[in-house]
């Protein structure tokens, strides 16, 4: 076997893992956050929201994306277990409490004010397909 | 190789088919709950999606666990016997703790263990092991998947960085350990099924790893956008693109030796060793490429396009535990021949490659009509029923070829336990 294959191995391997491991360290942090968001991350993260739903574009693949859900719907108006009403809530079936409600309110809230949700996700096209059509494009 | 010395990471072996056809029971089953009509399933969606997770790392893990210590004749003595009965009680206890709250201390107490089980694996295989390429690639692997256990229990004071700490770590052990621990086992295979010369197998395997490494390192950063777009995780990320193919390329062109020049080995670990790379290239070198360029990652990020992307990276360190399983089972009986037949081979490649060839059809639907369009996500839901009714039957397909397989190996399997 040829020496350097070895220390070729070592250095990929120890770049690779430096850099991943480099990530956590110079990426920018937020200030933290309030009591009430990280209650609602906990409930985030207890009721299982991120199997179905999408949060600044990880997890969920199912059901729509919340990273902008706040901009949309008005604090007062939030009301998970209305907006699941028409399909079986997740997590057995078990409604949310209303404190539960709030601090996943607050949540939803917070993500949306952050810097990612002003760029992402992308605005849908909406060009109408009958103006297509028309038009012949 | 004497059965009493591979009595202990054999047990191994066969605790990782059993969580393997625990994974493909349940990730069946978390398909179903997605199909019209399925009311009672549809509310236990979630606890399914998050255990069919747990699943498949415990029998990941397992296995090449069980695997590098099988090659490395960890001994049948009283720490390796230990090792068995802890990776046991540890597999049985996560499964349990699916239905807990993810924020129970029981899930720290068991990220803390998995990474004490992996270190003492590692410690176990002996200074020895490591001196052979076979060796060092494996420690690498589990010694990293024992690191990104720990980075799981970092605090984190928003949700932003708990997101990007679980991709980190996800990242680590998904994309870069567990292939790095396959392709060692892979390549410890291929010793017994291609006339390779050992220099060659050796040169290959340290190289290969090496590039897979970096073709991790890339996977991982090519999926931090949107969450962190600091300049240079972004010009890795559109790195990636470009390198991840020609790196899948390399790796699979170097495995493609080894399969073109058969021995006269009559086992099944060739094929199933095959498929793992196959699954390799869609998932390394086709999907996670195209799902991290530019102008495709803001429309896929979040999609069935991304899961099914992880899904075939995911896939590949677990076609290589039956091979193992395969090569040892016969290897222990002394005698050349297959164990398990081809018939559960098939059934797995074509469901697992059905599966996930649906979920990124589904991605792709998303993405046009729920994200160009702008369809709400429900109605996008009833236009993917029939997509999704193809993921059922993939994964019906692969339980069942799982199934045979376990039962296969229960009725051959060697006479370790009747050893002294």
């Amino acid at each position: 076997m040829m020496p350097g294959t070895r220390r070729f191995f070592y250095c990929l391997f120890g770049f690779a893992v430096l850099v991943v491991i480099a990530g956590p360290v110079v990426a920018p942090r937020p200030e933290a956050a309030p009591v009430q968001v990280m209650q609602g991350w906990a409930v985030w993260q207890q009721r299982q929201c991120g199997a179905c739903h999408g949060l600044l574009g990880q997890g969920g693949g199912f059901a729509s994306d919340l990273t902008e859900f706040a901009v949309r719907t008005p604090l007062p108006e939030f009301d998970p277990n209305a907006a699941h009403s028409a399909m079986p809530l997740p997590a057995s079936g078990v409604l949310l409490t209303d404190a539960e409600s709030a601090s996943l309110g607050a949540l939803l809230f917070w993500v949306a004010k952050t810097d990612i949700a002003a760029r992402w996700p992308p605005e849908p096209v909406k060009r109408p397909l009958a103006a297509t059509r028309d038009t012949g494009r | 190789m004497a059965v009493q010395e591979a009595r202990a990471p054999f047990s191994l072996l066969a605790l990782a088919i059993l969580l393997l056809m625990l994974f493909s029971g349940l990730a069946l089953l978390s398909a179903a709950s997605w199909l019209p009509g399925s009311t009672l399933l549809a509310t236990l969606a979630d606890r399914l999606g998050s255990a069919t997770g747990v699943a498949l790392r415990l029998a990941a893990l397992t296995g090449l666990a069980g695997g590098g210590l099988m090659v490395a004749r960890a001994s049948g003595l009283r720490p390796a016997r230990l090792l068995v009965a802890g990776w046991a009680s540890y597999a049985v206890i996560s499964v349990l703790a699916t239905t807990l709250q993810p924020e129970s201390p029981i899930r720290y107490a068991l990220a803390a263990t998995e990474a004490a089980l992996l270190i003492v694996s590692v410690i176990a295989a002996g200074r020895h092991s490591w001196r052979t390429p076979v060796g060092l690639v494996w420690g690498a692997g589990i010694g990293l998947a024992a690191v990104a256990s720990v980075a799981t229990l970092l605090p984190a004071g928003d949700p932003l960085s708990a997101l990007f700490v679980d991709r980190v770590a996800g990242g680590l052990r998904d994309w870069l350990a567990f292939p790095l621990a396959a392709q060692a086992l892979a390549y410890w295979l291929a010793g017994r099924f291609s006339t390779v010369g050992a220099d060659w197998a050796d040169e290959s395997l340290l190289t290969t790893a090496g590039l897979m490494a970096l073709a991790g390192m890339l996977a991982t950063l090519s999926r931090l956008p949107p969450l962190v777009v600091t300049s240079w995780v972004i010009h890795a990320a559109n790195g990636a693109t470009l390198l991840m193919p020609l790196l899948a390329l390399i790796v699979v062109a170097h495995a493609y030796r080894t399969l073109a020049n058969r021995s006269r080995a009559s086992t099944l670990a060739a094929h199933w060793t095959a498929l793992a790379w196959l699954l390799f290239l869609l998932g390394f070198g086709v999907l996670m490429p195209l799902t991290g360029m530019p102008v495709i990652r803001e429309w896929a990020a979040g999609t069935l396009l991304d899961q099914s992307a992880a899904l075939f990276a995911s896939l590949f360190p677990l076609s290589v535990i039956p091979g193992m399983v395969n090569q040892v089972a016969a290897e222990l009986h002394g005698k050349d021949g297959r164990i398990t037949g081809l018939m559960p081979f098939w059934l797995v490649a074509f469901g697992w490659l059905i599966a996930g060839s649906s979920l990124a059809v589904a991605g792709v639907i998303q993405i046009y009509v729920g994200r160009v369009l702008g369809v709400p996500a429900g109605d996008v839901l009833v236009l993917l029923e029939p997509v999704f009714v193809l993921c059922a039957f993939g994964w019906l397909s692969g339980a069942t070829g799982v199934l045979v397989y376990g039962l296969a190996f229960w009725y051959r399997r060697p006479p370790v336990s009747q050893t002294p």
